[in-house]
């Protein structure tokens, strides 16, 4: 059977697994790690890729062994009819899933960038797993909730694993599209020419001197682009492909052809702005399913998008003219530069000053459009091959590739006769290798950035009483104060949803009928408690619309001036944290 | 410069209705969508009705599709789209469109209408947001939440008098910012602190403060206003403008219908905006960014076409081209169609002569055209709560620049001259029902006439403006294959050029269409005739020594360099002439055939179309 068929088994195969360790003194070290080997899904290991059946029948089984704990539910369809998988992660325990603050994981929005899949699914794994002798993953579960899809694409996912593709083809969806503007669509594909099930490089010798490339005389498998003076044999002449419409050009208008990370609705351009987008933002089922998800789930508080290579951790703007709300600008790097520690060689950095302008990108549309904390972390760093323990050059990085996956990631270079260049070569790298680990080091890079994603979890906005005093002001009128914190990173509107007006504002409610609530006012510090203005007439003091939250790391001080004895109850309601009700009594 | 109400008035939505739909409109509108159905059955042969969604309150959004019989299939032809009614307060828009397309379908079959409608298709969408159209409110009646008080249409104008409008309110407070304008009696505006004047009044929307938030009426169930949901510098989070871009069925449906349809070589728009009376703005941005106004290399088409319009219609005055979230910069600068926009109630050049006021005003520039989304907002915004609000301290900026008083007086005059009484009601005293307030006047300018055509004019407006729609008919762009001329190098052996032109007015592409790669463009294609069917003709190299192959030249060339009338573009092959097949030329669009020709054989004369 072609091992492609179904998964993809990242190379090499030939290293031991890496699941959990054995010895007693690792245990000792690793709290969480098995005394007893695991059986079932807990004793699965994370050394492959799946394709979108696969990646099904993953969550079914996870969701058969937690019942309690998931629910898989269909969002909508896409282009090709596959199922958009929503896994929801809750403790019922403790409260429906829509009450608590919650985590929204996806991956896959590019279809040859298929690792985030696992990544986000492996972060579930772990967690269920561990939670129930891990006190600090318990809390994170009872406390917090999960959306993940591990699948944005999975047309996209399924072309890759099917079809003979490269390491980058393709990032797009399966909506046919007419690239090359002739009116026809997807009429021009990449062609595997020589049906090896890749598609790979074609290159032709020329005379000396014609030529930009020349063959490393230390490994042949390498090619060297020539330097200024040198003389080089060999020209590229691009993936693997014919012109199958007779319009001069090569592969101009494959299948897709779009970008669905250009196709959400913040800053938005078209295609002459932003290559890759679609006629109309949110143009695709995909994007309409997940924004429709999302909007129907005003808890999600934190957005992490996987993608594929890199080695980043990335957050918008994604142009230059776009500017975030500087209050953000904290949060953000508190938690960006948390993940430069836990995934090594990993970079905190901005899209559009650190990489590239993007509009329309997803995580730019989930903080502009719905005010929401969101990262992208690009998953493979090339420098874990060597470990960073030395910088190399391409050439030496395909080597040291190639020596510790004993050559399975190259296809040797053999003759073509093609119809338009003549006697060609066709040759290169095979899709699994290049943009994503081989399976020796998947689990670790599976871990790091669930840890990543868990550290951003646990760093969801969490509302506490932080202190009540009540005292006199006078005959049977008292000041009531009331404290509360936030004490996690994300707080409890970001700056952008108060600037926008995004969402609803929190609220604090005065829910008792009395004592009689006679007016309200903020205030500052314990030392000026009498100096904050009375909020204003429109503001009903039993109903204070909190519009910019609980910020992060902050407080929030009110000071009631009530009339009589009692139980004041209050609740602090707020759409990204669970609601806190507490009583206060006067006497 | 003091704002005045009528300032206020002029740039707020107009009318609230009652919060319950107004059964006139709403029956108008049902009937309207019931005859677009009776008419396909009186011209079956001319008119189609296409759905193209379902607007929030599951109404139809129907299109209208008149293509004549004629030789080319109506979606093959190069089309015309109207679009009426995106502004629910303008049903008088939607009527004059269907009157427009009654008038059309009558038309006898020699008649110029005809003979244009036979080669062209025009696509009519009158009731482009039919549930504002139903109850006359600017917007789709979308919840949206206004205030953000964490409620939606909670405090909405009511119509306190029971006279069936909710104009304003004023009374006497402390606090007030407002008199009465000594020149007008009235009207009023804001107290002008420089002129030692000291504010008397408060000036509310008529209603009450329904969710006892100490404001009034700030948060009526509008909804989004579809003339702010387009992506074309969309304006995200401002008031109106939707959740997200294209967030509403009725936007979303229009949207597609432009997109899907690749043959739309020109949009016209009846609405609130204009880009016909003067030649609109060109783009200020430089480089890759979003463009703000025209590209100057497409400037001459809407000037040229402003001319047109100005002739048919014998209409001057200020262009009013807003962009952002508008649908017909949308058209422009993303689908690369030039979209016209109108409006046709139109009272700025007449009321020019009749008010005295105007003819003391210096002439001024509108400063609305290509601004911000800020300010945009404040145009169509809700009605402010209180005046001294952020809207007015905007407007008294904008006074200050001495922006506006002319227009308001034209309005007014203009308002005065079609509905006489009904233009200005009268302060009247009425007992306030609730809080402090005891007694208000309620009255003030019927501003909501100003989205209204007034009945004297709506013939001639149908009538010119259908002479100017049916004009653009004949400036579609009209690419064809013409002389094709054949040379022998050798035996067998064929040289061959082709000339295609454009017939047409429009280029197939304008400039920005350029960026966009849109609408699709036309291809010559060489290929093998076989009986019946055609096959790729293959380049030398690759075909048998003794059939007919390609020598030189593409198998397919895309015609991207035709500009307007008369340009044309020169092709040149040369093909081996073997046993079977006859090599042919195909001048296509997408998978259609627009035109084919037999290469002449050598010593033959030109193969004839096919």
């Amino acid at each position: 059977m072609n091992p492609l068929r179904h998964t993809v088994r990242a190379l090499p195969l030939l290293l031991p697994l890496l699941l959990p360790a054995v010895t007693a003194t690792t245990l000792a070290a690793q709290g969480e790690a098995d005394l007893i080997a695991p059986t079932g899904i807990e004793a699965m290991s994370w050394d492959r890729f799946r394709d979108y059946k696969g990646i099904v029948e993953l969550m079914q089984a996870m969701q058969k062994r937690w019942p309690d704990n998931i629910t898989l539910t269909p969002i909508g369809k896409s282009v090709q009819g596959r199922t958009l998988w929503v896994m929801t992660v809750n403790d019922p325990k403790t409260g429906e899933h829509s009450t608590k603050p919650a985590m929204y994981v996806d991956a896959n929005i590019h279809g040859n960038e298929v690792q985030g899949a696992e990544a986000a699914l492996y972060m579930v794994w772990y967690l269920l797993r561990f939670a129930p002798r891990v006190p600090r993953l318990q809390k994170i579960l009872s406390t917090r909730v999960f959306y993940i899809i591990p699948s944005v694409n999975p047309d996209g996912r399924d072309y890759w694993f099917h079809k003979a593709n490269t390491a980058s083809s393709s990032r797009s969806g399966q909506e046919p599209v007419d690239s090359d503007g002739d009116g026809l669509f997807d009429e021009d594909p990449p062609n595997d020419l020589d049906k090896d099930g890749h598609i790979t490089m074609m290159r032709k010798k020329v005379p000396m001197g014609e030529g930009s490339f020349r063959i490393d005389p230390a490994d042949p498998r390498i090619m060297i682009r020539v330097g200024r003076g040198e003389k080089g044999d060999y020209n590229f002449l691009g993936s693997e492909g014919i012109d199958d419409d007779g319009d001069g050009r090569i592969n101009e208008d494959g299948p897709g052809g779009y970008d669905p990370n250009r196709d959400w609705g913040s800053d938005w351009q078209p295609g002459w702005l932003q290559r890759g987008a679609r006629p109309l933002p949110f143009g695709l089922p995909e994007s309409r399913a997940v924004r429709d998800f999302l909007l129907a789930h005003p808890n999600v508080a934190g957005v992490q998008a996987y993608h594929n290579a890199g080695g980043m951790i990335l957050r918008g703007p994604g142009s230059q003219y776009v500017k975030y709300a500087s209050g953000d600008k904290r949060p953000y790097d508190i938690i960006g530069k948390k993940g430069e520690e836990l995934i090594p060689f990993y970079r905190y950095m901005v899209l559009w000053d650190d990489l590239y302008t993007v509009h329309g990108g997803f995580v730019d549309w989930t903080y502009m459009g719905l005010g929401i904390l969101s990262f992208t972390n690009e998953l493979w760093a090339r420098t874990r091959m060597d470990q960073g323990r030395k910088k190399l050059d391409r050439a030496a990085s395909t080597k040291l590739g190639g020596d510790l996956s004993f050559d399975s990631h190259i296809v040797p270079w053999k003759e073509y006769e093609h119809p338009l260049y003549g006697k060609i070569e066709i040759g290169g790298s095979v899709k699994n290798s290049g943009r994503m680990p081989p399976s020796f080091l998947i689990q670790e890079m599976l871990h790091r950035n669930s840890a990543f994603v868990l550290y951003q979890t646990e760093e969801l906005p969490e509302v506490t009483l932080a202190k009540t005093t009540v005292t006199s002001a006078g005959k049977d009128l008292y000041y009531v104060d009331v404290v509360l914190e936030n004490k996690r990173v994300t707080p409890t509107r970001t700056a952008q949803a108060t600037t926008k007006k995004i969402g609803k504002p929190d609220f604090l409610l005065v829910t008792s009928t009395t004592p009689k609530v006679l007016q309200a006012s903020r205030f500052r510090d314990a030392f000026r408690k009498n100096q904050g203005s009375p909020l204003p007439k429109a503001i009903q003091a039993t109903r204070i619309p909190i519009e910019e939250g609980i910020p992060s790391r902050g407080k929030l001080r009110i000071r009631y001036l009530v009339q009589g004895k009692g139980t004041l109850r209050l609740t602090y309601e707020a759409e990204k944290a669970k609601n806190l009700n507490f009583e206060i009594e006067i006497h | 410069m003091i704002p005045s109400l009528l300032t206020l008035l002029s740039i707020l939505p107009v009318p609230i209705p009652p919060q319950d739909v107004p059964a006139p409109q709403a029956q108008a509108v049902s009937a309207m969508l019931r005859g677009l159905h009776g008419l396909v059955s009186q011209h079956p042969k001319r008119l189609q009705i296409e759905e193209w969604g379902r607007s929030r309150k599951d109404q139809p959004l129907l299109v209208a599709r008149v293509a004549f019989p004629g030789e080319v299939p109506a979606l093959q032809r190069p089309a015309l789209l109207l679009v009426a009614g995106l502004d629910g307060r303008r049903l008088d828009d939607s009527r004059i469109a269907i009157a427009q397309l009654e008038n059309i379908l009558k038309a006898a079959p020699e008649s110029e209408t005809a003979k244009r409608l036979a080669t062209s298709t025009l696509y009519i969408l009158p009731l482009a947001n039919p549930d504002g159209l139903a109850r006359g409110i600017a917007g789709n009646g979308a919840p949206y939440d206004d205030d953000h008080d964490g409620r939606e249409g909670e405090d909405a104008p009511e119509d306190l008098d029971g006279d069936g409008r909710a104009l304003w309110m004023r009374w006497k407070d402390a606090e007030g910012s407002w008199i009465e304008d000594p020149d007008h009696a009235g009207l009023m505006r804001k107290a002008d602190p420089e002129k030692n004047e000291r504010g008397v009044y408060r000036v509310e929307r008529e209603g009450f403060d329904a969710d006892r938030d100490e404001r009034f009426n700030e948060d009526a169930p509008g909804g989004v206003l579809l003339e702010r949901n387009f992506a074309q510098l969309y304006p995200e989070h401002e008031a109106g403008a939707g959740r997200y871009v294209l967030s509403e069925p009725e936007s979303l449906a229009l949207a597609r219908f432009v997109s899907k349809h690749p043959r739309l070589q020109l949009v016209v728009s009846y609405g609130a905006t204009d880009n016909l009376l003067e030649t609109p703005k060109k783009n200020s941005r430089k480089g890759r960014r979003a463009p703000t106004g025209y590209f100057e290399q497409d400037l001459w088409i809407y000037k040229q076409l402003g001319e047109l319009y100005r002739e048919a219609t014998g209409r001057e005055g200020k262009n009013h081209d807003e962009w952002p979230g508008r649908f017909h910069s949308w058209v422009y600068a993303h689908m690369g169609i030039p979209c016209l926009s109108t409006s046709l109630v139109h009272w700025s050049d007449k009321a020019k002569k009749e008010d005295p006021d105007a003819s003391k005003e210096e002439p001024e520039k509108r400063p609305e055209e290509n601004k911000g989304p800020e300010e945009a907002r404040e145009d169509q915004a809700p009605p402010a709560s209180q005046p001294g609000t952020k809207t007015q301290d905007k407007l008294k900026k904008k006074s200050s620049k001495g922006s506006k008083q002319s227009d308001e007086s034209k309005q007014r005059a203009w308002l005065e001259k079609h509905y006489g009484e009904e233009a200005f009601l009268p302060w009247k005293l009425h007992q306030f029902p609730e809080g402090k307030i005891r007694e208000i006047e309620i009255g003030g300018l019927n501003e909501g006439l100003l989205h209204r055509i007034p009945e004297s004019e709506k013939d001639a407006i149908t009538t010119n403006h259908l002479d100017f729609l049916l004009s653009l008919l004949d400036r579609m762009p009209q690419v064809t294959l013409g002389k094709v001329t054949s040379k022998q190098l050798a035996p067998g052996i064929v040289e061959v050029e082709a000339l295609v032109s454009n017939e047409g007015w429009l280029p197939p592409r304008i400039h920005i269409a350029t960026l966009l790669r849109r609408p699709v463009l036309p291809r010559l294609e060489a290929v093998l005739a076989t009986g019946t069917d055609w096959q790729p003709l293959l380049p030398a190299q690759e075909a048998r020594a003794t059939s007919t192959a390609l020598l030189t030249g593409p198998r397919m060339t895309l015609i991207s360099d035709l500009e307007g009338k008369g340009s044309h573009s020169k092709l040149r092959w040369t093909f081996r002439i073997g046993a079977e097949g006859q090599p042919t030329l195909l001048l296509r669009i997408g998978d259609r055939v627009l035109a084919s020709r037999a290469i002449p054989t050598p010593n033959a004369k030109n193969g004839g179309g096919r």
